[in-house]
């Protein structure tokens, strides 16, 4: 930690006009070697996790998993059931017929992944949370609707409050404050 | 913009039609030798390999229309490829001769002895019998060279005037082509293939043989657009980001593909109907049952878990290797439905096979390739070239 | 040049409106008074829910004798209605998944209003089967449960795949409609005036503070539920074919049942889009975000799926002549001549020949004549699943037993009162809910690409 960082300084925070100004600000931020630099958007803006510097999601992975739990999960339900806990001669049908298997198999696929994908989602991003520093920002209010903000967190290694200031006055930021835990 | 060659010059364009079109003469020669040994065998193994360029050309035309129908832009790049298989629809025609001369070792619904004394064939001759069914080849026929000689030379026109109402044009032609197109392949298939087993039905047939077309039409067009690519053309329309979108839709319409052969089988499993349960019974049998096996797992479960991947898509040479792998599955697939008929007891391999693949498959690369060469490789003027180049997959 | 127009890509929304427009326009249904005529519709919805819930309390106390079931007729108004509110349900998640899939942008104006009305199509879905079963509280027996007399369901029954399907799509869809209202629900609790507002539109919104990792995860998120609901919402109606279809009825045992069910399913599904988004757009000024060519593109589909279904029905015509099954063949000539051919000329017109006048530019862009086309539609579906599950039972196999099937007082009610469930939901929705996805509308909106007036 910088020394001159107070100790509950969640970070400084601007406004920008529009998508094309803060991508170039976190390209910008990117660039000077800043990693725990965050951008709170109206909506997703597409590039912007090359210009942060992100690594690609890795949500899919867990929904593999998912689903082929799901899927197993199916078929051994399915097979236990019919040929050892209840038997049932059904249209002469032998006792694991397979083909009947599938659609269930194939539902509980979809519904296991689905479900991976929302709370899987939800735990990445460590939602819900109703309470958040970057709440405090004055205007903030806007960020859902129209607003851009972005962030350089005090916890980033070459934070430094004045500096972070000036260089968003650089970028032609508005509103810049600095924003107490 | 870096501008390649629009022109396919070189050993594409003049030295390898002309192998293409010898690898072709000598499989026909082989064709005529095996045709005196056994002419049963040879008409069925003909009718494979024509039901694969078959499938093939009306998947590629079904491209072209579906493109124009829904006003694509990503797929410009690959338009003029899809447009020249489909042209190729009247080699097809021509192709479809020996199958005429076929028709009493092939369908044994033409012979008159068998329908006096069977019941169910006697109530089907108004629609199976030879005459109708030549007049109705000749509709299908008309209706796939119509359709792709006009949408093929709009867009060729389209080259030199750059006039968007060529495309216009193209765009309100797609919409009653297309419905001619669903209507022709339904009951092509069902004269071609469905109707070699005479007494088996389904309502589905259509669509599946649907299905599989385009797979293999996008599978070839893909394939293709790499050949050309690693030749050096293309490269200004066609980026990895287009090869990640026709990937998508060929792993879709492969999902596709799985579904309508899997509640097809599965309808007429559960119900056990005799006259319906027949036509699986016969394609389960000895070692077919394997290749039943072999066309689950290949033409499905293998591509659907390698090909989910955004990365495998992205993957050019793996996207390549997948692309010729679906060719070689559809090749399978229409094997196994067609050959049971001939091979009762189990699938075996033999010369004249080859010898048809050779001969059709060499001159359908002949021909497509001198086609090819005549037209630059994408549509250089289409309004909607722009929009294609500059698309990203996020 | 002239006709340079046409092939260039139509605007979205109407041009010249920022990004904090979408959010007013949006917003206003729900921060405004509620308009007179709201209160209206609800009450008229509400009563008609309460005669749902009569007709139930009076079936469970009576039982199904109530209905107009018959012997060979054992399948009535009961799984009619619910193949036609679980096709209904179908809209919501193709235009949610598949056309996402397909980057049809047009579909984010559309997406919220069509997903709401299909979790609300399959809420009135799933009671049919629940009460169809007779003794309904004994319904817990459809699903795996461990109980003390060891009895497990049979997993090689149709009906029990339903189970699995009906309920995997009504959560799948209800995780993917609450997946993108996150956002939109965190507009409106920033917007909020009154603390309760801020309280209980917060709680929903989780937290959201649209931090670009969060976007990540969740596009992320959102991609894989639409590549999941692809082929779940093919699934679900194929599921649905299967109740029929795996039996041996003439009329029900034909392989093309499933893609033509799916085909039919998103075809009404469509047809209700429109009825209701051509109401809503008027009546709440939506007329800038949801512009007539987005009305035109449901219209093409629907124009795409009519045809489809017809398809269809040429085909089993055609293959109950081919099959020269006579079974086959009777059912077939049955329906169009025999005693119920009302019904099926009903279902033509309004499912084959209405919607084919939308070939004709002029009529697909008319409000009017989309919104009279798509409630012939809704009729026609309708009918289609009373063809094809009526007129197929009555005359079975043995014609000893043949018998005609006319709906009781109750039946009707039922199916009335069924509207009624589905109108008190989606009232509640346009008056609490955004019904336009603000986050995605804005996404698609030229301005919202960062290379966005940047000479090329």
């Amino acid at each position: 930690m910088s020394k001159n960082t107070q100790h509950n300084v969640h970070g400084v925070m601007a406004e920008f006009k529009g998508p094309r100004e803060i991508m170039q600000a976190a390209e910008h931020f990117r660039d000077a070697g800043y990693k725990d630099f965050e951008v709170y958007t109206p909506f997703p803006v597409h590039g912007m996790d090359r210009a942060m510097g992100l690594k690609p999601s890795k949500l899919a992975w867990f929904v593999l998993c998912g689903g082929a739990t799901g899927l197993a999960f199916g078929l051994t339900l399915q097979t236990w059931v019919a040929t050892s806990a209840y038997k049932l001669t059904i249209s002469g049908k032998p006792f694991f017929s397979y083909q009947a298997f599938v659609p269930v198999c194939f539902e509980l696929m979809v519904l296991f992944s689905a479900f991976t994908a929302v709370f899987g989602m939800l735990i990445m991003n460590g939602l819900p949370r109703w309470y958040h520093s970057v709440f405090k920002h004055s205007t903030f209010h806007k960020a859902s609707s129209h607003g851009f903000f972005l962030c350089i967190e005090a916890r980033d290694k070459k934070f430094d409050q004045q500096a972070s200031i000036d260089l968003l006055q650089g970028l032609g930021a508005t509103n810049i404050e600095v924003v107490e835990d | 913009m870096k501008v390649t060659n629009t022109r396919l010059t070189g050993f594409l364009a003049t030295t390898f039609p002309k192998i293409a079109f010898g690898i072709g003469i000598l499989g026909a020669a082989f064709l005529a030798f095996f045709f005196k040994q056994d002419p049963h065998h040879f008409y069925f193994a003909y009718l494979t390999v024509f039901m694969i360029f078959l499938t093939l050309t009306l998947g590629s035309l079904f491209f072209v229309l579906i493109q124009h129908l829904v006003r694509a832009g990503w797929s410009i790049g690959f338009k003029r490829i899809a447009e020249t298989l489909m042209s190729n629809s009247g080699l097809m025609a021509l192709l479809f001769i020996p199958i005429i001369f076929g028709i009493p070792h092939l369908y044994h619904w033409s012979n008159a002895a068998e329908v006096a004394k069977d019941p169910l064939l006697n109530s089907k001759h108004a629609f199976l019998n030879i005459p109708f069914f030549k007049v109705r080849a000749l509709f299908y026929f008309g209706i796939w060279i119509t359709l792709s000689r006009v949408f093929y030379k709009k867009s060729t026109e389209q080259d030199s005037s750059g006039d968007p109402e060529n495309t216009v044009k193209m765009q309100k032609y797609s919409t009653f082509g297309i419905l001619l197109f669903a209507l022709s392949i339904t009951f092509a298939c069902i004269d071609w293939v469905m109707s070699l087993t005479p007494h088996w039905y389904s309502t589905m047939i259509g669509v599946y043989f649907f299905a599989g077309s385009v797979v293999v039409a996008l599978s070839t067009i893909s394939c293709i657009a790499q050949i050309l690519r690693s030749q050096g053309y293309l490269k200004e329309v066609l980026t990895v980001e287009h090869f990640h979108e026709i990937g998508k839709l060929l792993y879709g319409f492969n999902v596709f593909w799985a579904y309508i052969a899997f509640s097809q089988y599965f309808l007429i499993w559960y119900a056990n109907i005799p006259e319906e349960i027949a036509f699986y019974l016969e394609h389960f049998k000895g070692t077919w049952n394997t290749v039943a096996i072999f066309l689950v797992l290949g033409h499905f479960v293998g591509p659907f878990i390698l090909f989910m991947s955004r990365h495998a898509k992205r993957n050019l040479p793996f996207h390549f290797a997948i692309t010729l792998w679906f060719i070689f599955m559809q090749m399978v697939d229409m094997y196994w439905f067609v050959m049971p008929n001939f091979n009762i007891n189990g699938f075996h391999i033999g010369g004249v096979e080859l010898a048809a693949l050779s001969c059709i498959g060499g001159l359908y690369l002949g021909t497509f390739f001198t086609r090819l060469s005549k037209q630059a490789l994408y549509p250089i003027q289409d309004p909607r070239i722009s929009e294609s180049i500059h698309l990203e997959n996020l | 040049m002239q006709n340079e127009s046409t092939v260039q890509r139509p605007h979205l929304i109407t041009p010249g409106i920022n990004f904090k427009e979408v959010s007013d326009i949006v917003c206003k249904p729900v921060e405004d008074k509620t308009p007179k005529w709201w209160f209206i519709a609800f009450t008229g919805a509400v009563s008609l829910l309460l005669l749902l819930l009569s007709m139930l309390s009076y079936l469970i106390w009576e039982g199904v004798g109530v209905w107009g079931l018959n012997n060979p007729v054992a399948w009535g108004f009961d799984i009619v209605n619910f193949v036609f509110w679980v096709g209904i349900g179908h809209a919501g998640t193709l235009i949610s998944a598949i056309l996402f899939l397909f980057k049809q942008k047009w579909r984010m104006s559309i997406n919220r209003f069509a997903e709401a009305m299909t979790i609300f199509a399959v809420i009135c879905a799933l009671v049919f089967p629940g009460i169809h079963v007779g003794r309904a509280w004994l319904d817990f027996y459809l699903f795996p449960i461990p109980n003390q007399m060891a009895m497990w369901p049979n997993f090689r029954s149709p009906l029990l795949w339903d189970v699995f399907a009906v309920s995997t799509y009504f959560s799948v869809s209800l995780l993917f409609w609450f997946v993108g209202l996150i956002p939109d629900l965190a507009v409106i609790r920033d917007r909020a005036k009154t603390k309760t507002k801020k309280m209980v539109y917060g709680i929903f919104a989780l937290g959201w503070r649209g931090a670009n990792r969060h976007w990540q995860n969740y596009e992320k998120a959102y991609l894989l539920l639409a590549a999941l609901a692809t082929p779940l919402v093919l699934s679900v109606h194929s599921i649905v074919s299967f109740d029929f279809a795996v039996s041996q009825l003439p009329g029900w045992h034909t392989t093309i049942f499933p893609p033509y069910f799916v085909a039919g399913a998103i075809f009404s599904g469509f047809a209700m889009v429109v009825t209701l988004m051509v109401l809503a757009r008027e009546l709440f000024g939506l007329k800038d975000l949801i512009t007539l060519h987005h009305l035109e593109c449901m219209n093409r589909i629907i124009l795409a799926t009519g045809t489809m279904v017809g398809y269809a029905y040429a085909m089993e015509f055609f293959t109950a002549w081919y099959s020269g099954n006579q079974y086959e063949a009777f059912a077939f000539v049955n329906r169009a001549f025999g005693p119920y051919a009302w019904a099926y000329w009903i279902m033509i017109s309004c499912n084959v020949i209405s919607p084919q006048l939308f070939w004709s530019k002029r009529i697909r862009t008319s409000i009017p004549l989309m919104f009279i086309i798509s409630i012939f539609v809704n009729i026609g579906m309708w009918f289609e699943r009373f063809v094809i599950t009526v007129t197929s039972l009555h005359a079975d196999f043995l014609p000893s037993s043949w018998a005609y099937y006319s709906p009781t007082w109750v039946d009707l009610c039922t199916l009335a009162g069924s509207f009624g469930l589905f109108f008190t939901l989606f009232l509640l929705f346009l008056k609490f809910l955004p019904m336009i996805a603000i986050s995605e509308v804005k996404g698609v909106m030229p301005e919202a690409n960062p290379h966005h007036g940047e000479a090329h």
